[in-house]
């Protein structure tokens, strides 16, 4: 290329040298047809030949050296062209030669000398296989004079096979005829692994994952999709995401779809909601899909990352189904031997309690009050698998709120006044309402055996029942250990127990109980907490009037029979 | 097993069936002491055919039992329209409310729990025996 422009620039220059040459005999003729002598005239040419001679000199100079640039921008282009693997070329289409820069051995592993010149060299170097689709790509860009690209391979001289993208164009003469292909072919082998070994990872994921683009189109998506949707890959490429999401959510979907892409972070979709995604087939599954997004050069890819859970429900189901009955199984084999023990020892505490020795007598309510402990925990655990099978009911009757403040008295001043605790039970004179009196009852027995239990020493219960907008509002406080802030959205979940209270006995039942009665009767349950200080309990029931007394046995004997 | 007949008069007379020997007696020990008459059986078909047989005032059922369960018992005993029905009261530690609720679809007048209350079980005891009673005197007039 150098040896070109130099040999065009001599060219130039001789030219020059000729005109001026010209110019000089011209002058010459003409200073002596104005009458100057022959001397005379002959120096003036001359200093004017001179003249001419030294601006061409100099710029003949600038010329040299703009030809060094040029020399080295293009040795600069050959070294970027060689490391990008790129090798371009021409092709006089009139004439069939060929061209090339320097990279045909890098790009195409031919060396030039070896390739048959024109077009023959060029699809020579391209592979067998690929050779029908080149030529077919070449004679259409010739036809249609577009531009072109096409992946394509080739076979080395030494007959490894690299993987090419040619890039073309028709150049044309004035008349619209072409006369030159341009192109630039580089090698793409490296891109394309690591595309497979993209394609290759995304596939080995265990989830269907799809790639959405910002206009909703999936643009991407792996085998487990077309395993899981009943899809073929081309069905969904292009297709709006919709397409995977049941009908009724479809028109939510695309809003949630917009603002994902305002601020694309990875987070689970839906979170706390059931997600299902609808098949080819018309048939949905619930799933879980988790989300995050990937930068590309056209922006950025929203990636659903998508799990059928239909399996892990059913399991689910089927674990929550044996639990049931193992607890029902269990809660009735343990409360046969429970019956024979609380029923003999209260027997010989009642009976015999005059013929036991005092300290046989210390015994026997130890047992008896151990066997009360165990029938309470056994019906616990049997009603807490009722309110999880969702068959837990209550009688509804009539509530008096100043017996449930008897009743809680009398059962919780024992233990407080053995504890050390101070108990106090206050109650308002309130109509009686609808309700189930003993399981208000065990709300109160849990809540006033908490607060005694998280109380030390010289600590005070408060129990107050009263009204508040129409509601029955029962109250227990403690001077306690109080409740830490972050536990207490927890306290209600079944065996929760605190981790300072290591000591205190319980399963961490009695909680998820009280919050289930107090459902049950349409009311609320707050906790207000001061670690250090103490914790209030609140209870809101609303008051519906009390229903009519419900028919007993007698009206069933007699009805019945 | 005594042979006790029914006669409306005297202290009543209560069926009791349990297969666990231990319970049987406990539930025995806590209705004698409160002045009944006590007839044991341990398993659901010869308590049917005690009932049968001997017209108890009540009778104190087990669900669970070997060849006959408390449920059919009861049933059976309310299938029978001759004047001396036997009403049932179920004691058992099936506590489910499913359980709760075959009982009394089955026809018993009372449902009670294990562990038992012995002074509840006994006023219990004491009230359908009165009921049923008065209610044969009625039907025999």
């Amino acid at each position: 290329m150098q040896d070109v422009a130099s040999e065009r620039g001599t060219q130039v220059a001789s030219l020059q040298y000729a005109l001026i040459v010209a110019l000089g005999v011209a002058a010459f003729f003409d200073a002596k047809a104005l009458g100057f002598s022959g001397v005379q005239a002959l120096a003036a040419v001359v200093a004017l030949v001179a003249l001419l001679l030294a601006v061409v000199l100099v710029k003949r100079r600038d010329a040299l050296v703009a030809l060094g640039l040029l020399a080295k921008r293009e040795a600069q282009l050959a070294e970027a062209q060689e490391i990008a693997r790129i090798v371009s070329w021409e092709w006089d289409v009139v004439g069939d030669a060929m061209s090339w820069s320097g990279g045909l051995q890098r790009v195409f592993g031919q060396d030039e000398s070896a390739v048959k010149p024109g077009y023959a060299g060029l699809l020579n170097c391209v592979h067998p296989d690929d050779r029908t689709a080149f030529k077919a790509a070449v004679s259409g860009a010739l036809e249609g004079r577009l531009p072109f690209s096409l992946v394509h391979r080739v076979v080395r001289s030494d007959w490894e096979v690299r993987t090419i993208e040619t890039h073309c164009k028709v150049v044309c003469d004035a008349a619209g005829t072409p006369i030159r292909l341009s192109g630039s072919s580089q090698d793409i082998t490296s891109f394309q692994l690591a595309e497979a070994k993209f394609r290759q990872l995304l596939d080995l994921a265990p989830d269907a994952i799809v790639g959405i683009g910002a206009k909703g189109r999936i643009e991407l998506i792996n085998s487990q999709v077309e395993h899981l949707f009943g899809y073929q890959r081309d069905e969904l490429i292009g297709a709006r995401v919709e397409q995977l999401v049941p009908e009724r959510f479809r028109g939510a979907h695309e809003g949630h779809r917009d603002r994902y892409f305002r601020d694309p972070r990875t987070r689970p979709m839906g979170a706390g909601l059931e997600l299902y995604a609808r098949r080819k087939d018309g048939t949905e599954f619930p799933c879980e899909i988790s989300l995050s997004s990937i930068q590309e050069e056209k922006g950025s890819i929203g990636v659903a990352a998508i799990r059928d859970v239909t399996q892990r429900k059913a399991d689910e189901a089927e674990a929550d189904r044996l639990k049931s009955e193992f607890f029902g199984l269990v809660s009735h084999e343990l409360r046969t031997p429970l019956t024979s023990i609380q029923g003999y020892s209260e027997l010989l505490a009642d009976r015999e309690r005059s013929r036991v020795s005092e300290a046989g007598r210390g015994f026997l309510d130890v047992i008896v009050r151990n066997a009360r402990r165990l029938d309470r925990l056994v019906q616990d655990l049997l009603l807490v698998t009722q309110v999880e099978a969702g068959t837990f009911g209550i009688d509804v009757g009539e509530v008096d709120p100043e017996k449930l403040a008897r009743h809680c008295e009398e059962e919780a001043t024992p233990v407080a006044e053995s504890e050390g605790v101070t108990l106090s039970v206050a109650a308002e004179p309130l109509p009686h309402f609808a309700g189930d009196q003993d399981r208000l009852a065990q709300v109160l027995d849990n809540l006033v055996s908490n607060a005694i239990k998280f109380s030390s020493r010289g600590g005070r219960v408060e129990v107050v029942i009263g009204a508040h907008r129409g509601e029955c509002m029962i109250e227990v406080s403690d001077t306690g250990i109080g409740i830490p802030a972050e536990q207490i959205p927890l306290l209600f979940d079944r065996f929760f127990r605190s981790a300072s209270d290591g000591q205190v006995q319980g399963i961490g039942l009695g909680l998820a109980i009280t919050k289930a009665i107090v459902e049950r009767h349409w009311g609320r349950i707050k906790v207000l907490s001061e670690p250090g200080i103490g914790s209030t309990f609140r209870v809101m029931i609303p008051m519906g009037p009390a229903p009519a007394a419900q028919p007993g046995p007698e009206t069933a004997i007699e009805a019945g029979r | 097993v005594t042979e006790a007949e029914a006669d409306n008069e005297g202290p009543p007379l209560v069926l009791v069936a349990d297969d666990e020997a231990d319970i049987l007696d406990l539930i025995a020990l806590h209705l004698e002491a409160d002045g009944n008459r006590v007839v044991k059986a341990r398993d659901g078909e010869v308590a049917l055919g005690l009932a049968k047989e001997l017209r108890p005032d009540v009778a104190v059922i087990d669900v669970m039992m070997p060849r006959r369960d408390g449920f059919s018992i009861a049933e059976e005993l309310r299938a029978d329209d001759s004047i001396q029905r036997v009403p049932v009261i179920l004691l058992t530690a099936k506590v489910q409310e499913k359980d709760v609720m075959e009982g009394w679809e089955a026809g018993a007048v009372e449902y009670m729990k294990k562990p038992f209350d012995a002074k509840d079980l006994c006023a219990r005891v004491r009230e359908v025996a009165r009921r049923s009673r008065a209610a044969r005197a009625r039907r025999s007039v």
